[in-house]
């Protein structure tokens, strides 16, 4: 068994931007809490292979605005309350954390849960990337309920989901409570055995994750970057990173709501657009198709060299936007329907990178 | 002879020294009931009249002694009982403010203990979670001071700052300035009337004080407006398009960008185990890779740590006398750049013409007091998700046009 300790901090930090695709929100002050606690502390990171079948888990996270966490910092406190509730309504002590989502603020969170708890956490996660909604996980695709779910809002306030309930349904009904009470909430569910997680989660994402993060932090130039991302992904069960544009942000517009956005990037008289809601969806150069969501579409601020949100794009930012295949799990039509363009509200299907880049994938794998 | 006057007040004494160009002509030591004796001594010495005083730059940070156990701010944080813990602030903020922590529903009761200490506080602040979006918290205590006739109360709405911390430091920063720089703006006012000379509060950029204090201007440099000061004066002094400055506070390295007379700080990368050196090394290796494009010669860096580095291409670390650490200050904060800001929390919907009106404002001011001649405005919108309505937070200004910079890059290019 794995152990987290402080030294996974930093790499977990450009990991998990990276694969939040553009959104999965960022709170240093959580990281530089998480970083404190673990100076004289260690996380038991258990593999997917190794859970008992038996032993319950219960998965942890976070829904709302990563930026409004800094209002209010999570202590963990409220975690702990929310995890009590869940063990007190289902009758069931768990041994362990699970991932939700395996990015942004959420593979924080979980980390800080176990610290307060002293429980272990599972390495998977139910989405690989960073998505916006409760439906949008592997339970879903597995027609497991997300209930029994207990919410602690941003005023501390306990909200239970204990009766089966369908998960489109939950999450409206989530959010609203989330919009109403500060804009955050912390929840504890998806209570399942050992035995369910190893059928249902991404394997290995937090590790993935850390080691996304090791390439930022050994690469000294942006092909150094690129070849050892490629390295990294080849060997996992996402596929080789593709580089989809190199260019400069031009102009980014915001349509009738601030939901939808787009940044236009150009280079050399080529020009791509970066559709994006909460995450990177979808991106067309030259009129055509480049990338395309579930697939992670990336962006690195090349002054940097290290991985940016898309809240933090402005104009005459150099910019390379990387493509990630998805999970396989991900790309069936099962999983299409709720994690597919059309269900962010864009009028297009999904191509992956794979076809869209044929020589390069060619040339990677044969 | 046009001058410009410095006003620097740390506890019960302060500074006023005044400057024309890079040449400081006087240097006095002051105390609040002295002080207009003081301005009047300096303008006699100098023997100009007070025709001739251009600008009077305050410099952060500004704040006075408690003289008695009367706290004259008093500090208002509504927050759940489950509320994380509190970073202490630095001594020097708390020293006039009495923090009075509740849950919203025992304020009633936290009122009523302090009655003896709210009545004499002259200035009232408060906070609360999310205070920005939802402020009925607030607004409670707001309507309860008011009828305890209290005239000066600060809420979240007033200072938008994402974050609970900095908005709260924020807060006690504008509570503290009321309390310290006010008393001086006012005898300054009487001082030069009916001439009004142009009042600046300087922090990194000379922050022009209209009747009231601009909101969202205040407190986000207060730490370390010394550091900015100082940096500036030394550019200035060496005659430097651009520079960098390196001071150590505590383990960690400040670095700063100097273009012209524009300081910025170069925040060093988000870096939790590697040591100060390694961040800082990072730091310089990002520069050379950004600069060497543009940019050809050394990159001047004035290095103020207690360290010694070797030069370097393209850098050339410089060590500064610190005997000249006070003069630097002087001229750091005669040169601050000049600059009018405003900020705003508002709904998405409404951005557009919040936008059109803050800027409009900015511009009236600008010329009714003949400030900036051709100014460059700036825009920054922080979109706040999940909530019933988007919000945004929106910060605006408007800057004075520092045409040197691009000449002296103009040249670096060549």
């Amino acid at each position: 068994m794995q152990r987290i300790t402080s030294s996974w901090i930093e790499p977990l930090w450009y990991g998990s931007i990276f694969l939040g695709s553009g959104g999965g929100g960022k709170s240093e002050l959580l990281a530089s809490l998480l970083d404190k606690y673990l100076k004289d502390k260690d996380i038991p990171l258990m593999g997917i292979e190794d859970l008992p079948g038996g032993d319950f888990f219960c998965g942890v996270g976070f829904l709302g605005s990563p930026e409004l966490t800094e209002e209010n910092l999570p202590s963990g406190k409220e975690i702990k309350i929310a995890i009590e509730e869940l063990e007190r309504y289902t009758g069931i002590e768990f041994r362990g954390i699970s991932v939700v989502e395996g990015a942004g603020v959420n593979i924080f969170y979980p980390l800080l849960a176990a610290l307060k708890t002293g429980l272990p956490v599972v390495d998977g996660d139910a989405m690989g990337r960073a998505f916006p909604e409760l439906q949008m996980t592997t339970y879903h695709l597995e027609n497991l309920p997300v209930t029994p779910l207990v919410l602690v809002d941003g005023t501390y306030n306990v909200h239970l989901f204990l009766e089966k309930q369908d998960t489109f349904l939950l999450e409206l009904n989530t959010r609203q409570i989330v919009c109403q009470k500060g804009g955050v909430g912390y929840f504890a569910g998806f209570p399942y055995p050992g035995s369910v997680l190893r059928k249902v989660l991404l394997p290995k994402t937090i590790s993935f994750a850390r080691e996304i993060g090791e390439c930022f932090l050994k690469a000294e130039s942006y092909g150094e970057l690129v070849d050892l991302l490629l390295e990294v992904t080849s060997n996992s069960f996402y596929g080789p990173v593709v580089e989809i544009f190199k260019g400069t942000i031009k102009n980014i517009s915001i349509f009738s709501t601030s939901k939808w956005k787009a940044a236009t990037l150009v280079s050399k008289g080529d020009e791509l657009q970066l559709l994006f809601q909460y995450e990177n969806l979808l991106a067309f150069k030259n009129g055509h198709i480049a990338a395309s969501v579930p697939d992670l579409i990336c962006a690195i601020d090349l002054d940097k060299l290290k991985p940016v949100n898309n809240n933090e794009f402005y104009e005459g930012q150099p910019l390379t936007l990387l493509g990630l295949p998805a999970p396989l799990r991900l790309r069936i039509n099962k999983a299409l329907d709720v994690v597919g363009p059309q269900c962010f509200g864009y009028r297009t299907i999904y191509m992956p990178l794979e076809k869209i880049y044929k020589d390069f994938y060619r040339g990677v794998y044969f | 002879m046009k001058i410009a006057l410095g006003i620097l007040k740390n506890g019960r004494t302060g500074t006023i020294i005044a400057s024309s160009g890079k040449s400081i002509l006087y240097e006095g030591r002051f105390c609040l009931e002295n002080f207009s004796e003081k301005l009047l001594h300096c303008v006699s010495v100098l023997g100009v009249s007070k025709d001739d005083v251009e600008k009077i730059y305050l410099s952060a940070p500004f704040f006075s002694e408690r003289q008695d156990c009367v706290f004259p701010i008093i500090h208002f944080r509504i927050a759940p009982e489950l509320f994380g813990d509190v970073p202490a602030y630095p001594y020097y903020l708390l020293n006039n403010v009495k923090i009075l922590q509740s849950t919203p529903e025992n304020l009633a009761e936290k009122i009523e203990e302090n009655l003896s200490l709210i009545k004499n506080a002259s200035v009232i602040s408060t906070i609360s979670p999310f205070g920005l979006v939802y402020p009925k918290q607030e607004s409670k205590v707001v309507s309860i001071m008011v009828n305890f006739g209290k005239e000066k109360i600060l809420t979240s709405r007033d200072y938008p700052h994402l974050g609970f911390y900095q908005r709260e430091k924020v807060l006690i920063i504008a509570g503290n300035f009321l309390v310290s720089a006010l008393p001086l703006i006012y005898q300054i006012k009487s001082f030069f009337s009916p001439l009004n000379p142009g009042i600046y509060w300087v922090e990194n950029e000379a922050v022009f004080l209209e009747a009231d204090f601009l909101p969202g201007s205040c407190g986000v440099y207060h730490e370390v407006a010394p550091l900015i000061q100082i940096a500036r004066g030394c550019a200035v002094i060496h005659d430097c398009g651009y520079a960098l400055a390196l001071f150590k506070m505590g383990s960690t390295f400040k670095l700063f960008q100097i273009e012209g007379t524009r300081v910025n700080e170069l925040p060093l990368q988000f870096n939790l185990n590697s040591t100060a050196f390694i961040q800082l090394q990072r730091q310089l290796y990002d520069i050379k890779n950004r600069y060497s494009k543009d940019l050809c010669g050394t990159i001047p860096v004035f290095n103020f740590s207690r360290y010694d580095f070797a030069d370097c291409d393209p850098f050339r670390f410089y060590k500064v006398d610190f005997m000249k650490l006070k003069l630097l200050r002087y001229i750091g904060l005669i040169f601050a750049p000049k600059s009018l800001a405003s900020g705003t929390i508002c709904e998405q919907k409404n951005l557009f013409d919040i936008k059109k009106n803050l800027f409009r404002k900015l511009y009236l001011v600008s010329r009714r007091y003949d400030l900036l001649k051709s100014p460059l405005a700036f825009s920054q919108e922080i979109p706040i998700r999940y909530l019933t309505s988007s919000f945004i937070i929106l910060k605006v200004e408007l800057r004075e046009r520092d045409g040197e910079i691009e000449g002296i890059k103009r040249q670096r290019r060549r």
